[in-house]
């Protein structure tokens, strides 16, 4: 069950969960799109008012692109031969921690209480929140981030899986790639799309 | 019953490299002594081993072997360069030791 939930790649990787994954990215793009979520970002999820149809499937494909290229590149530099489809399908694979995590902003809940946040007068600090609304964003918050969690570490093993680079060079390579393909994207995701 | 015994390929006090030191022909009785180095690959365990046989049975096949044992191309892509490397540096220290 572990092993299923955050090292799946020991048994799925390539073409495989490439088909799981592209099938994430699809719920997770329609769910995202009835939501209002789009996914500017690697590992970012942020709730709006409104976005377009197909905002929250190109965030997920420049995504899974820059990943694919800026991973492929560095395992090159570091004298590791990945295939790309491992790459692109482990990678794919994890968006399976987030597929679901739209349903956070349902009824437009998160974003209606990002609004009344923006809204606080800075000379007047009072919270506005009933202690129900309260109650649900500190646990909405709670899941976001152990969703976040389980993202980061369902990369890493992808990463580790098809670099099979051990140690300081795996840490390292990691984070190094994760902070370059997570400007990229938000670049990218907020300028042209 | 047979008791399936396994070739200790380490020292089990400190653990270092074993060689051979005596053997035996059952037919004739006739017994060598002396300190004959295992071959390379008798330096790998026996899990190691299972996978170097499995590996020549698929005619050298990665496909073949993850679909056998159930784990993805890129896994058993990893294994097999463990492997590598660890005969590559068994083969070195054999080297440096003559």
């Amino acid at each position: 069950m572990k092993q299923s939930l955050f090292n799946p790649f020991i048994k799925y990787a390539g073409a495989k969960a490439l088909a799981f994954g592209l099938l994430f990215i699809v719920i997770s793009w329609l769910t995202a799109a009835t939501f209002d979520t789009r996914f500017d970002g690697i590992i970012d999820l942020h709730f709006y008012d409104s976005v377009g149809l197909l905002q929250p499937l190109f965030d997920q494909l420049i995504g899974l692109i820059a990943m694919v290229v800026v991973f492929y590149l560095i395992a090159l530099i570091l004298g590791s031969k990945p295939r790309i489809i491992d790459l692109a399908g482990t990678f794919a694979y994890s968006r399976l921690a987030f597929f679901l995590a739209p349903f956070l902003n349902i009824s437009g809940f998160l974003s209606g209480l990002s609004n009344l946040l923006k809204a606080i007068d800075p000379n007047n600090p009072v919270l506005p929140f009933t202690n129900t609304q309260l109650v649900l964003f500190i646990l909405i918050s709670l899941v976001s981030v152990a969703l976040v969690v389980w993202l980061v570490a369902l990369y890493f093993k992808a990463w580790k899986t098809c670099s099979n680079l051990k140690g300081n060079k795996l840490i390292l390579s990691f984070i190094a790639g994760m902070l370059i393909v997570e400007i990229l994207t938000v670049y990218l995701t907020r300028n042209f799309i | 019953m047979t008791v399936q015994k396994i070739l200790p390929v380490t020292c089990p006090s400190c653990s270092g490299r074993m060689k051979v030191q005596r053997l035996h022909c059952n037919n004739c009785d006739t017994s060598i002594e002396g300190a004959f180095e295992l071959p390379v690959l008798n330096h790998l365990n026996a899990e190691e081993l299972d996978f170097v046989l499995q590996f020549v049975k698929t005619s050298g096949s990665i496909k073949d072997i993850s679909s056998q044992l159930g784990f993805s191309y890129p896994t058993v892509r990893n294994m097999l360069d463990d492997l590598i490397k660890k005969i590559t540096q068994t083969e070195k220290e054999l080297k440096a030791k003559k």
